[in-house]
């Protein structure tokens, strides 16, 4: 259901209808209705403005998510102290977790981060070292109105990650007030900061802009163009060394602004959060398994993430290529391999192709299984709409999408079951999904690999699947040869830059914005693939310092 | 507003009082018992459990897990096993059986029925159960208000919180989220609150019970709290109000530190600050109330309370202790522990008069969560879980309606209960029978909405019938000429009928069940 249901807004998005019939190869699987077919394109290397310059994106004000939150109070205060996240509601979105479209005002947020605020001001004043570097000056008493204000200056430009203005400053001195009642600097001082770290300021990505031309163009601070930045490329607040670029305005300037992007992507930050947006991405945010398991699923895609986009060729092909993988015991012994010594994980040499790329991982293998058991067609939509940024419009309402086919004989072994797909009005569609997920069909809901149905010794699985497509498309077997179709595809690497500017806008893409697909896709594409191309490529667009307001 | 005499709470706390620039508090409310105001003050509850805890999953448990033979008066000995353990309240709630919401496919329907649901998939169910609307298509939620909302319109309008919506199950599905309360179409009331601690501090953090009137008070009730005492304020109440008029000096500087930042945003930039800031003096004015000022006048906002509410105490009114953090697991998040603090609060919110409404989704349209020692999880359960498992996830779902008729029971007031005063709905998302999906002939689905069923606890005000199985007559025909059962939603209308809304539609659907109302 789930996998349908998401595919549903990206069929709205292309303009296709929801019926089975429409899902002729060359209609809605041929990807995309605007922005030219797709495929391997020539790098554009036109300027704003040109033919073919991407557009400036319609962004408003986002709502940093529990993640940003929580990794921004780190940044501000320390990166020990307590946040009770779980008082944040959750973050709605498929796949990814900023969908500005979904988040709402609300009480919730409000009285959360309010508590929230209040909780870490008060851990704040336990910690001697941190408040002393909060505060930035040494109250002479209590009624020291004047570090009270520096405190106020200095702390409110990195929780606004921007100067204050006076009236900003002015309003919030009166809670110097406590201070005074209490003859105790710290009274005053906790409210303030209670206050500023639960401030719309800091709560939501506001872009006021630096101007705004007469068609509604807004040309962003540098203090904007580093949020953007920090948010974009390690999910939280910009640091102060980039408030400091920032304030010296060089962030406007495309070479600082690409060098401030290089010094975030070295960082500790930067990695855990593209480990985070490849799990929205592919799927394993979230895993049903026991704790334990889910645990070391999620250490082992992690790993390859952060190993592919930072480590040896940082061709990200190696994402499906990759002959080693992260185990640790429990996992080795799920997979049916040998435990590695290292107790908690080495990587692990593969020989055996079944255990290569991310493909065959149990956190992806996970994906879309229901009823304790793999649904071929899930994973199927799953590798086209995730991976090939194909459209795969939902089920008519007349179609059982819930439970598997039945099949027509009692006990009916499983291939035997979806051959009611490859019939009648289902066949349209069915028969470009079902086979991409049959080809994955030796790895069970865990993904352990297996050679018949589960309990089934009679009911042999084949493994054979075929990604049918106009480019590039075949039969193949295991997740290695599915990888390698998807990476000839020649839809691959728009995909990835689809996928990591939706995650950049926070919202869905509209039709004027696959000029930008077109410009950064091909250009990595043609620059081996190295994920932090298509980051450069991004940031370094006249785009990414400007936006226009929603309509 | 109306000028009252100033406490003296209100005196007390000016006695060197707290020298921000807060507003003018300029009226303080005495307590005064809703029971000697004229009508009894009623009280309405909805809680919900997930598509695919059909009652059965996929086996044949005849007539089901939940319906008894025979209507008539429930007998604790023939209650069916998943509400087996309500037999000490037997007489404290009804069963509705045999309801229906009609789903394409079946009976005749070519198209999606009025109030109805498309085939038997997860997201279909939810708006036709609680706002008697087909949902829209890709929608978990509810495709209009909700009964819990439109109740709160009327009973809440004078309390600190016009209704709580609070969850049990934690984690969303795979990012699809649904409420159980709906203001409008596909738009939440709030989002609601799952962990324990911000209820409480919520709803306790900032309260200062007033005193109780004489010879109230006393008694235990849900949450083993400190009962209020009679006398002046307490130290720690004085240092709570202390407090709260440090929070709202906070809250207040929040709101004046932003206003400048408006003028320089784009118009839909511009909403998004003033809803927030909405909430903030929402908030604000709450712990205003909460410490037991009155408010303030404040400029005219919509989402302002127009009028301070009376802050009744005639219950056993006592501070809960304050829960603490729960565990947070891959696919199990205390959702037991959660489940009780929660009915609890939902508890101790009545007796203390800070709503009158209340809603608690136990689990969602995919209750996809793991309970302790189950196999799988509670949706698994239901399409291929063991029949022990999945009974046992029944009963803790059921466990939570029977705490809350408990808890309710056990608070007297007037010369009845809490109860007496409230009505309880339990609805499942899914009944027993076909599905459109696998059409006419083919039954124990797993998301069948045929023979569905509610637990209706308490006497809504002498209203409702309690301690019966009804199975209300059928009412029209399908397209087919079989005859058409009720929908569930006329069970809302009849409990919202019950608690003096007087309704006569809920979404598409009209008419209440008059089996249920005396």
């Amino acid at each position: 259901m789930h996998a349908l249901r998401s595919s549903l807004a990206l069929a709205s998005l292309v303009g296709t209808v929801a019926l089975a019939a429409a899902c002729a190869e060359d209609e809605l699987l041929a990807g995309r209705a605007f922005g030219g077919a797709p495929g391997p394109g020539v790098k554009w290397t036109g300027g704003p403005g040109e033919p073919g310059a991407p557009t400036t994106a319609a962004v408003g004000a986002r709502r940093l998510t529990k993640a940003e939150y929580a990794a921004t109070l780190r940044t501000l205060i320390a990166p020990e102290v307590p946040v009770a996240l779980e008082q944040l509601a959750v973050d709605e979105g498929v796949p990814f977790d900023n969908d500005i479209a979904l988040q709402h005002a609300s009480g919730v947020l409000v009285e959360g981060a309010d508590a929230i605020a209040e909780a870490v001001a008060a851990w704040v004043m336990t910690q001697p070292a941190v408040k002393a570097r909060l505060y930035g000056c040494q109250p002479t008493g209590a009624k020291d109105a004047a570090c009270f204000r520096t405190f106020v200056e200095r702390f409110g430009r990195r929780a606004f990650r921007r100067p204050l203005t006076e009236a900003e400053i002015v309003s919030l001195l009166p809670l110097h007030a406590a201070s005074v009642e209490d003859n105790a600097f710290d009274s005053g001082a906790a409210l303030a900061l209670r206050a500023m770290l639960s401030h719309p300021s800091l709560l939501y990505r506001f872009e006021a802009g630096a101007s705004v031309d007469a068609a509604g163009e807004v040309t962003l601070t540098a203090f904007e163009i580093a949020a953007r930045l920090s948010f974009l490329l390690q999910g939280t607040t910009p640091d102060d060394a980039l408030l400091d670029a920032a304030a010296k305005g060089e962030l406007e300037e495309l070479a600082p602004r690409t060098a401030a992007a290089e010094r975030l992507l070295g960082t500790p930050e930067a990695k855990a959060h593209l480990q985070r947006f490849h799990a929205m991405w592919l799927g394993y945010s979230r895993l049903t398994e026991t704790e334990a398991l889910a645990r070391s699923m999620r250490a082992e895609s992690d790993a390859l993430v952060g190993a592919t986009l930072f480590e040896g060729s940082r061709d990200y092909a190696e994402l499906f290529r990759s002959p080693k993988t992260w185990l640790d015991g429990a996992l080795a012994t799920h997979y049916g391999l040998s435990a590695p010594s290292a107790a908690g994980g080495a990587w692990v040499e593969t020989k055996a192709p079944e255990r290569r790329g991310i493909l065959s991982h149990g956190a992806v293998l996970s994906y879309g299984s229901k009823n304790g058991d793999t649904s071929p067609t899930r994973r199927g939509i799953f590798i086209r709409t995730r991976l090939m940024c194909q459209a795969i419009p939902p089920p008519p309402p007349t179609v059982n999408a819930d439970q598997g086919p039945k099949g027509t004989t009692p006990n009916a072994c499983k291939t035997d079951r979806y051959k009611e797909h490859a019939s009648g009005s289902c066949a349209g569609c069915h028969q470009s999904i079902d086979p991409v997920g049959f080809g994955l069909e030796r790895y069970d809901a865990l993904g352990r690999y297996r050679t018949h149905d589960d309990g089934r010794p009679e009911c042999a699985v084949s493994g054979q699947g075929e990604l049918s497509g106009a480019s590039g498309g075949g039969a193949f077997q295991g997740p290695a040869a599915l990888g390698e179709l998807v990476l000839n595809s020649g839809k691959f690497e728009e995909c990835v830059a689809e996928k990591l500017y939706t995650f950049a806008l926070g919202r869905e893409l509209r039709p004027e914005d696959f000029a930008m697909i077109k410009k950064i896709g091909p250009a990595f594409a043609g620059d081996g693939r190295h994920f932090v191309t298509l980051v450069r490529e991004l940031v370094s667009d006249y785009t990414f310092t400007h936006r226009r307001e929603e309509k | 507003m109306k000028k009252l005499e100033l406490s003296r709470r209100a005196v007390l706390r000016g006695v060197g009082g707290f020298a921000l620039a807060l507003p003018a508090l300029d009226v303080m409310l005495d307590a005064k018992p809703a029971y000697a105001q004229g009508a009894p003050v009623k009280r309405y509850v909805v809680m919900t459990s997930g598509q695919s805890t059909g009652q059965d999953s996929g086996q044949n448990v005849a007539p089901s897990l939940y319906v008894p033979a025979t209507v008539g008066a429930l007998k604790a000995a023939e209650l069916r096993p998943a509400v087996a353990g309500l037999a000490d309240i037997v007489d404290q709630f009804s069963i509705v059986s045999g309801l229906q919401i009609p789903s394409l496919g079946l009976d005749g329907y070519g198209s999606v029925p009025v109030a109805g649901k498309v085939q038997a998939t997860h997201d279909s169910t939810l708006s036709p159960l609680l706002a008697g609307k087909a949902h829209s298509n890709g929608s978990y939620g509810a495709n209009g208000a909700t009964s819990d909302y439109l109740v709160a319109q009327q009973l809440g309008a004078s309390s600190v919180y016009k209704q709580l919506v609070y969850r049990v199950q934690l984690d969303e599905f795979n990012g699809h989220y649904a409420e159980i309360s709906y203001a409008a179409a596909n738009k939440p009331v709030n989002n609601s609150v799952a962990d324990p601690a911000l209820a409480w501090q919520s709803l306790f953090g900032s309260f200062v019970p007033p005193a109780p009137p004489a010879g109230g008070g006393g008694g235990g009730g849900g949450g083993g709290g400190t009962p209020v005492g009679g006398g002046g304020p307490s130290a720690a109440d004085l240092a709570l109000q202390q407090k709260n008029l440090r929070r709202r000096s906070v809250l207040d500087a929040v709101m004046n530190s932003a206003k400048e930042l408006s003028g320089r945003l784009g118009a839909a930039d511009r909403r998004r600050l003033s809803d927030h800031l909405d909430q903030v003096r929402a908030l604000e004015q709450r712990v205003a109330l909460l410490s037991g000022a009155a408010l303030p006048t404040m400029p005219s906002s919509p989402s302002s309370p127009t009028a301070p509410p009376p802050m009744t105490s005639t219950l056993s009114c006592s501070k809960p202790t304050q829960p603490g953090a729960f565990t947070k697991g891959a696919n199990y998040n205390d959702e037991i522990k959660r489940g009780e603090l929660l009915v609890d609060l939902i508890t101790m919110a009545f007796a203390c008069d800070l709503t009158r409404v209340a809603s608690l989704l136990i689990s969602f349209s995919m209750p996809m969560f793991r309970l302790p020692a189950h196999a799988i999880d509670v949706h698994e359960e239901g399409h291929s879980g063991s029949a022990a498992d999945f009974l046992l996830s029944h009963k803790w779902h059921v466990g939570l309606f029977g705490r809350l008729v408990r808890n309710l029971k056990a608070l007297p007031e007037g010369n009845g209960t809490v109860l007496d005063n409230t009505a309880v709905v339990f609805a499942l998302e899914a009944g027993h029978g076909r599905d459109g999906q696998q059409g006419e002939g083919n039954y124990f689905a797993a998301h069948s909405t045929d023979n569905m069923i509610m637990l209706i606890g308490g006497g809504g005000g002498g209203k409702l019938r309690k301690g019966q199985h009804i199975r209300p007559a059928a009412s029209g025909t399908h397209p087919n000429g079989s005859a058409k059962p009720r929908h569930p939603a006329s069970v809302l209308i009849s409990c919202m009928n019950a608690v003096g809304v007087p309704a006569t539609t809920l979404g598409d659907v009209s008419g209440n069940v008059p089996e249920l109302l005396l």
